[in-house]
């Protein structure tokens, strides 16, 4: 399966594609890029204040998750996520703040806004893709015009809940696209072990889901991958498997350690190819950015990011009772029984 | 102006210490939000810890090589009053004068706030000079069963030391608490808190004692990290056997009387004779002289026969070992064995020395031990134990006679050797001791 490439790393355009995003569109794109950015470097800081619980880094998939998010219109489309892709769900109208409270452990101030079309974050591993392909077909069938992006990774690609939802969605024709960043490591399994497959693009075949594979470093390729996707799932063709090669320049999150197994020659070309640079590379060459605009960009970004930290510190942890909360429709006796010691002070 | 207590936070997931591994601060040094003070290495890996304010560095309460607690401060930073507008501590748990369990832990534990506090406060709240209980008031933590058994024996859980994750206070901790007090009239009858029983009624306390605690560092933290990983990982069968040592001890009394008849001043041990035997036995059964691993999922077998030697030093146990043991006569096992010994006990022996073993021998013996279950020291496969000679009545002939006895134990990895194994290996070995001649017949 050939690659789709438009963006070169040195940020000129490759072939005689046309522009897939405007000049203000891309520096759109690029300040969001790195706003999260940003968000990594202070919520790693802020983890190791023991200010915040475990947190996981986008850094390097930063074209990946935006240029992915730009087809969705955040009033009708949805966005079932993984764990790792801020930027988009910022996008989509999350806070900052109530973001990494997930992260700090505070359910209730991490709840996603009445109207924000966003899941709750998963942790495990595929099993936000059943959902997905669910809340999709639940679309189609209420003739809701929306359609439904999810997240997933190379190692989620190899559980049975990926391939289940492959399927179904397929047979469904669900308004779904699958989002899967291959960023080259599950936690601290290479790509080479995760899958004998060429591609994780050519699963889709198995399905009958048409795929797409591109450069994750690319926003421009992964951004018209995702558009062409999206617009098949809004005409009612179905589904669509994107993978987007993209590589994780940092730790799988911060309880994680990836100088005990990554080969820093690769993480060295991988750095060369940096989905950030190329994007300014590109605005630069074209006189649309300077070196003051971008420290605008920065400036403006840092402000934001302090002010949602701000925000955070007042966030206490979560009450007690909560553990309890929206798990079971009706209560067991033996966890009410919990529920009521817990209550009463025994322990905290 | 005022003092920012910076208690280490816990960095990885569940942590309670690190190491400090390299301050990038010094006392003094002007510092900015989210600048690294040091580095330090957890159990996970090394990190970099942030300063979470802008001010100076007032204090650093380590050096390079020291475990610092989680919660126990790190550095004492300055800062301006006007500079701190973070980090807002979280919210401290709330006192609950309805619990009858709150009420356990003393008050001033209840009320004041949790790690991070201190901004804004006066200088004092740098309380160096202060007791740990002070520095870190926090809610004791414990069970509510916990709590509960506190309650029926008048004990105030903030008085126990608690030994669970975190200091968690656990029963057997307040019970511990109460035998060390040497009030073990408590028994199961409730006490009341205030009203003490009388020195009339109370047992004099044995003997006082107070309660010390040291860090574990060095050799004992890791003989305590290798014992951990080898207990855990390490599925062991031990077998034990009584050796008449009759024709040993012979055989050790003819070579002492050849070194002392060829005029050299030496005497050799058992421990040569027992590294042969080892040695002979090892070449017989190669799994004893192997290791398995489980990630590679493959097996080794050693070709040389290195026979680590456990020897006992006032810092702890160390393991040099006899390289290519097969090689060398009596007299030569002799010799490097001793030199060896003098090197660990006086510390000058090398990390080479002590490292490529394929086998170990202990000798809980010349501490008047009889049988044991010695460790293994992964990667290998095996280990032998042998105590003390001694006589010993055994029956011969169906009559009673008394023979100068060698016990042994030979604890084996139960993954890699099976039980029939064991008794081929132990036999071997048995046969070579009780008849010392037949190690003549065999290569080494």
């Amino acid at each position: 399966m050939l690659r789709r490439e438009i963006l070169r790393p040195d940020g000129s355009i490759s072939g005689d594609s046309g522009p897939v995003l405007s000049i203000q569109e891309t520096l759109d794109a690029l300040e969001r890029m790195l706003l999260s950015k940003r968000i990594d470097e202070r919520a790693f800081s802020l983890q190791r204040q023991g200010r915040m619980g475990t947190y996981s880094a986008v850094r390097g998939q930063e074209a990946s998750v935006v240029g992915s998010s730009l087809a969705l219109d955040p009033s009708v489309d949805w966005i079932v996520p993984q764990y790792r892709e801020l930027p988009a769900l910022l996008r989509h109208g999350l806070s900052i703040e109530g973001f990494l409270s997930y992260w700090k452990g505070n359910s209730e101030a991490a709840r996603i806004p009445d109207g924000v079309k966003v899941l709750p974050p998963q942790i495990g591993l595929a099993a936000q893709l059943p959902h997905a392909v669910g809340l999709a077909w639940g679309l189609q069938l209420q003739g809701d015009p929306g359609a439904v992006m999810t997240f997933i990774g190379d190692g989620g690609s190899s559980e049975g809940d990926f391939h289940e939802s492959l399927n179904l969605a397929g047979v469904m024709k669900a308004p779904v696209v699958f989002l899967l960043q291959n960023n080259g490591w599950a936690i601290s399994t290479p790509r080479s072990k995760q899958s004998a497959a060429d591609t994780f693009a050519s699963r889709g075949e198995g399905y009958g889901v048409p795929s797409i594979l591109v450069d994750g470093n690319d926003l421009f390729a992964v951004s018209a991958a995702a558009r062409e996707a999206v617009g098949r799932a809004k005409s009612g063709e179905g589904p669509t498997l994107i993978e987007s090669q993209t590589y994780r320049l940092g730790a799988h999150n911060t309880a994680d350690d990836p100088s005990k197994y990554v080969d820093s020659g690769e993480k060295l070309q991988w750095e060369e190819l940096d989905p950030i640079p190329r994007v300014i590379s590109y605005l630069r060459a074209r006189d649309a950015i300077t070196d003051a605009e971008i420290d605008d960009i920065e400036a403006r970004n840092e402000a934001e990011v302090a002010r949602a930290v701000d925000v955070l510190d007042t966030i206490g942890p979560a009450s007690a009772e909560t553990l309890f909360d929206h798990v079971s429709s009706t209560m067991s006796i033996r966890l009410r029984r919990q529920r009521d010691q817990i209550l009463k002070g025994a322990s905290r | 102006m005022s003092s920012f207590e910076y208690r280490l936070p816990d960095v990885g997931e569940g942590l309670d210490a690190a190491e400090i591994i390299t301050w990038h601060v010094s006392v003094g040094d002007a510092i900015v939000p989210d600048q690294v003070l040091a580095d330090v290495e957890t159990d996970k890996s090394v990190v970099e810890v942030p300063s979470p304010v802008e001010g100076t560095v007032a204090e650093l309460t380590g050096a390079p090589g020291d475990l610092i607690d989680v919660g126990a401060v790190f550095a004492i930073i300055t800062v301006s009053d006007e500079a701190t507008h973070e980090p807002a501590p979280a919210s401290p748990p709330s006192p609950d004068e309805g619990d009858p369990y709150a009420t356990m832990a003393a008050p001033e534990a209840e009320t004041a706030a949790t790690a991070q506090d201190g901004v804004g406060e006066g200088p004092s709240a740098a309380g160096a000079g202060e007791s740990d209980a002070l520095v870190t008031p926090r809610r004791v933590l414990a069970s509510p069963a916990t709590r509960r058994v506190a309650l029926g024996l008048g004990v105030d859980l903030a008085s126990v030391r608690g030994s669970g994750p975190g200091g968690r206070v656990t029963k057997d901790d307040v019970h511990r608490h109460i035998d060390d007090a040497g009030s073990s009239s408590a028994g199961s009858e409730p006490a009341v808190a205030d009203d003490p029983p009388s020195a009339a009624t109370r047992p004099a306390p044995p003997e006082s004692r107070d309660t010390t605690v040291t860090p574990l560092r060095g050799l004992r933290r890791q003989i305590a990290k290798n014992m951990v990983a080898s207990w855990t990982s390490v599925p062991h069968i031990t077998d034990f056997r009584e050796v008449d040592a009759t024709a040993l001890v012979a055989a050790r009394r003819t070579v002492n009387a050849h070194l002392a008849d060829s005029g050299r001043d030496e005497k050799i041990t058992f421990l040569p004779f027992l590294v042969r035997a080892v040695s002979i036995a090892l070449a017989t059964s190669p799994k004893f002289n192997a290791s398995l691993d489980m990630e590679g999922e493959e097996i080794s077998y050693f070709g040389p026969r290195n026979i680590g030697l456990a020897v006992s030093t006032d810092a702890g146990l160390f393991v040099p070992v006899l390289k290519n043991s097969q090689a060398m006569s009596l007299v030569g096992i002799s010799q490097a064995s001793e030199a060896l010994a003098d090197r660990a006990r006086n510390r000058t022996i090398s990390s080479e020395e002590m490292s490529d073993g394929t086998f170990t021998i202990t000798n809980y013996g010349s501490y008047g031990g009889w049988l044991g279950t010695p460790i293994i020291r992964p990667p290998e496969s095996a280990i032998a134990g042998f105590g003390k000679i001694e006589d010993r009545v055994v029956a011969v002939n169906s009559a009673p006679a008394v023979k100068p006895i060698l016990p042994l134990a030979v604890s084996a990895d139960h993954r890699l050797i099976d039980g029939a194994d064991m008794g081929v290996f132990l036999r071997t070995l048995t046969n070579l001791l009780e008849d010392p001649v037949r190690m003549m017949a065999e290569d080494f």
